[in-house]
């Protein structure tokens, strides 16, 4: 039985075989593997360097394995703020909490708001639902160049430049794609659920916060996922919007442009990079087939 | 009197419940709602009034008719980095179309065709999508720049231009780093509508002996139009908006000869003070005023050349 299951199994999917244009195109996806990983080991390796080691031996492994790069870090990765109360030096920790409060404020605000506008506008006959939908679809594809400058200036008029909480506010918008998927999950949404918590005595917010949103929290989570990332790794929004609290991704800027410090090697940088890579990388590679996966569907409903 | 009254009664409740049925869609959309009209609305028609205004220090904002346009056009025609952003901005859409594109497409079909290894290049395709693109360009260049040249050197005996620090090769290289990052998210959205084709016209196809040359051109890509037509409109879109990583790579100190219109503005609005930001709003609408008919016009073009349409 277990070989038919198997044969089965096999005879639905069954590897193909190579044809002229597989081996063109496995040829070609090996020269972008080795195109986009070389850069990355050279990073990695160089990291595990001396500078001394760096200096004599630019291309050869590291010898000795040093890992001395990522202990000076904490003292030696920091980036100088100037702003109107005076200089301060900025150190690796306090880098990575500003990373993590603001990828963790602004992924939750972009999820959060367009999960409750898509709820209602899944749902609800109302005008403005329609409205909504179509604006989210024409903000989309409209192009606007160079508001910038505008948003930036009101930013500062409303107190939300320079600061965390600005940055969560402004980043909690429905003009997204993610709208869009939410949207659709909520409209694919068996309505019995709603329906047996209404019977119940359930009014809207317990059916929407007690049973709809704890049912579609692997979506929420996902794109929650998929935003912290996006927001980790953002350098140009922390940049122009707050300047005084540099992110890691931001201070490694800096940092690249810094030399001033004993610090400021190839090896050191490098090392800066690594730090900012590799918790994403095992973020990624913990939750890989949730966040590839909701990629796909999310071209789907593109 | 007592029916008049009841009467009375049931309209009063059934106008509370009318009521109380908008407080919850009413306090779900109150933030988005409010967000919207504030840094969208607000803050593009606050643009659109910029552009019309000057600053001095004496006098804050005054209004200035097209004096911004008139300044932004002198400039579009006579300073040589907008001739130069304008050609690079387009010379990077069309990298994208033309290049980045049809290798996204072909490395997708490879992936959704299951051959080998399709499971390490998917994650290989995700890769650039989760590194920053700082740590992508700083060991991009430092591979380039540094480790290359010495390599070669070293062990061939050539003496190599560092690709990134030359003016003359920088485009290039700036070209082909947008292809190799360009391919991630694209790949997957590609890959996501392959995955919509249905099973059985494939396999129609098989019994007819298409070869996969002739499957990919005849069956894929005419059932993966839609997912097509929406990244073009996007790149179409994004055409004055596209750093072309130049910021990554060279902060505010990129050759004016290399930049595009995206970096222009983005450089710009960071140095500027208020009195700079009217004249920086009067380009973003004159850019605006260009790109916003042509996404449309594409969009149009692209729906109805849809072999899936009618």
């Amino acid at each position: 039985m277990k070989t038919i299951a198997k044969k089965t199994k096999k005879d639905v999917q069954p590897r193909p075989k190579f044809s002229v244009m597989a081996v063109i195109l496995l040829i070609g996806l090996i020269v972008y593997t080795i195109c986009l990983l070389s850069p990355l080991l050279y990073g990695l390796v160089t990291s595990l360097k001396t500078n001394e080691d760096y200096t004599l031996n630019p291309t050869g492994f590291p010898n000795p394995l040093s890992f001395s790069n990522y202990a000076t870090a904490f003292e030696g990765f920091y980036v100088t703020i100037y702003n109107a109360v005076g200089m301060r030096n900025i150190y690796l920790e306090r880098m990575m909490l500003n990373s993590l409060l603001y990828a963790l404020g602004c992924s939750f605000m972009s999820v959060a708001v367009p999960c409750l506008a898509a709820y209602v506008v899944a749902n609800y006959k109302y005008k403005i639902c329609n409205v909504i939908y179509v604006f989210v679809i024409i903000s989309i594809i409209l192009p606007i160049v160079g508001s910038l400058p505008s948003e930036l200036q009101l930013a500062r008029a409303l107190g939300l430049y320079d600061n965390f909480f600005g940055l969560w506010i402004m980043s909690g918008h429905i003009r997204s794609m993610y709208f869009l998927i939410l949207h659709a999950t909520f409209k694919a949404f068996p309505k019995d659920y709603a329906e047996a918590a209404k019977i119940d005595g359930g009014g809207p917010f317990t059916v929407f916060f007690r049973i709809i949103l704890p049912l579609t929290k692997t979506v929420f989570f996902t794109i929650m996922l998929i935003k912290f990332i996006e927001f980790w790794n953002d350098y140009q929004t922390a940049l122009i919007y707050m300047p005084s609290n540099p992110t890691l991704s931001y201070g490694l800027y800096l940092f690249r442009f810094n030399t001033n410090t004993e610090y400021a090697t190839m090896p050191m940088t490098l090392t800066g990079c690594m730090i900012v890579f590799l918790p994403i990388l095992v973020i990624f590679l913990c939750f890989r087939n949730r966040i590839i996966g909701n990629l796909t569907i999310g071209g789907l409903k593109g | 009197m007592t029916s008049a009254n009841e009467t009375g009664l049931l309209k009063k409740q059934a106008r509370a419940a009318k009521w109380k049925s908008y407080v919850f869609p009413t306090v779900m959309l109150a933030y988005p709602v409010v967000q919207v009209l504030i840094f969208y609305f607000g803050v593009n028609i606050n643009s659109l009034l910029l552009a019309f205004k000057l600053y001095d220090d004496a006098g804050g904002y005054t209004w200035a008719g097209f004096e911004n346009f008139r300044t932004v056009f002198y400039e579009l025609f006579h300073d040589p980095t907008f001739s130069a952003g304008i050609r690079n901005s387009l010379i990077t859409l069309a990298v994208s179309v033309f290049i980045t594109t049809p290798l996204s497409t072909l490395f997708s079909y490879y992936v959704y065709k299951r051959y080998r290894g399709a499971e390490f290049f998917k994650v290989m395709l995700v890769l650039p999508m989760i590194t920053s693109t700082l740590v992508m360009v700083l060991t991009f260049t430092g591979f380039v720049d540094r480790f290359l040249p010495q390599f070669m050197e070293k062990h061939f005996g050539v003496n190599m231009v560092n690709l990134v620090s030359n003016t003359n090769t920088q485009l290039y290289v700036l070209l082909f780093y947008a292809v190799l990052v360009g391919f991630g998210s694209s790949s997957l959205l590609y890959l996501g509508a392959m995955n919509g084709i249905s099973p059985e016209m494939i396999e129609a196809g098989k019994m007819d002996g298409v070869t996969p040359f002739r499957e990919f051109i005849h069956l894929v890509v005419p059932s993966i139009y839609g997912t097509f037509g929406t990244l073009i409109i996007v790149a179409v879109a994004g055409v004055f908006t596209n750093q072309l990583n130049l910021y990554s790579f060279f902060g505010t100190g990129a050759q004016p000869q290399n930049s595009t219109i995206g970096y222009y503005l983005y450089t710009q609005t960071q140095a500027a003070s208020v009195a700079g930001y009217p004249r920086l709003a009067a380009m973003g609408i004159i850019f605006t005023l260009i790109v916003a008919p042509v996404t449309l016009l594409v969009r149009y073009i692209i729906n109805k050349f849809d072999p899936m349409g009618e």
